[in-house]
């Protein structure tokens, strides 16, 4: 009897305590929710709170990041110019092929046509 | 300005980069330096993976998860590098944490002493957690981020980070229960052993 009795309270008291953990707890604590009646929920709202307390947000220097920011923007540019650069350098070498490549090819049809001349007077002489 | 569209100019514009810096520098840097615990390489890091970024922003492809998600990944990688490269004791500081906690209100010196130290023995059985479940702790304690936001971040689902959460706050009641009297590892300057453990 008191055994049932003591387990009466022990529910209650669980139960008790994830109604507190559901009215005050955040996000994440409610996630437990499933799990939570099997667990201590009091402690572990306590373990919730003092991890709030213990991990706060930190800034960092206003110099570091001032200084970080002005580097940032300068690697950019740099970086931005360098690619404008060989942008224009694969554009100058592909034209200078084309060039080269049309070059021959008129100098090829030029020897070719002044070949041809000459064999065809060859012939006409025989 | 939509966060897309600026990183879509911020590819071939210096100053849309500028602007996702100055939105993300703070998130970044906070979650670095409760990874590695002190000021000097946490400002290092920050500046590596916001160098990281510029190199490599014109390869991002958005795949539903925030720019964030992305930085915080670069982050980790610098971190978990960092730890690996560092093969010997570290020097944590976190006495800018626990040295400027502020007297409450009616509250004595002593009573504020015993808050650091119970303070400091918490962030030592956080530092003991595998690498994982401080960066869980850390996103959602220090970023103040969601569950689907850690979990984008972490590559897992909503579901998965809830369980690995509530996995973390078992075992650290244990860890704390366990060592109760335990003395706190001492300040200002604590030293924990290297490795992926042992990094808040």
């Amino acid at each position: 009897m008191k055994t049932t009795l003591r387990e009466m309270i022990r529910g209650v008291n669980a139960r008790i305590n994830l109604l507190i953990l559901m009215l005050f707890a955040g996000d994440g604590e409610r996630d437990c929710l499933p799990y939570a009646g099997r667990v201590d929920v009091a402690s572990l709202r306590q373990l919730t709170e003092r991890l709030h307390e213990a991990l706060v947000p930190v800034s960092p220097r206003e110099e570091f990041r001032a200084r970080l920011k002005e580097n940032l923007l300068a690697a950019a540019s740099q970086r931005l110019a360098a690619e404008r650069e060989s942008r224009i350098a694969a554009l100058r070498r592909r034209w200078m092929l084309i060039g080269a490549a049309a070059g021959s090819l008129s100098m090829l049809s030029v020897a070719g046509i002044v070949a041809a001349v000459l064999l065809h007077q060859r012939i006409i002489r025989l | 300005m939509d966060e897309y569209a600026l990183i879509e100019r911020a590819r071939s514009d210096p100053e849309a980069f500028g602007l996702l810096y100055e939105r993300y520098v703070e998130k970044i840097y906070n979650y670095i330096y409760y990874r590695v615990g002190n000021h000097y390489d946490a400002e290092d890091l920050t500046a590596r993976t916001f160098y990281r970024a510029l190199n490599h922003i014109a390869e991002y492809t958005p795949r539903g998860a925030p720019f964030s998600a992305w930085l915080y990944r670069i982050a980790h990688n610098l971190v978990v590098n960092w730890h690996r490269d560092r093969q010997r004791h570290q020097l944590v500081s976190l006495e800018e944490v626990i040295l400027h906690t502020p007297l409450e209100h009616g509250e004595e010196l002593h009573q504020l002493s015993e808050r650091e130290d119970e303070k400091e023995r918490l962030l030592a059985a956080v530092r003991r957690l595998p690498e994982d479940r401080q960066q869980l702790l850390i996103l959602k304690f220090v970023e103040g981020l969601s569950n689907v936001e850690i979990g984008q971040i972490m590559g897992r689902s909503e579901g998965a980070i809830k369980s690995l959460y509530y996995r973390t706050l078992l075992s650290l009641r244990e860890m704390l229960e366990e060592v109760p009297d335990q003395e706190p590892t001492p300040h200002p300057a604590s030293r924990v052993t290297g490795g992926a453990r042992g990094s808040l």
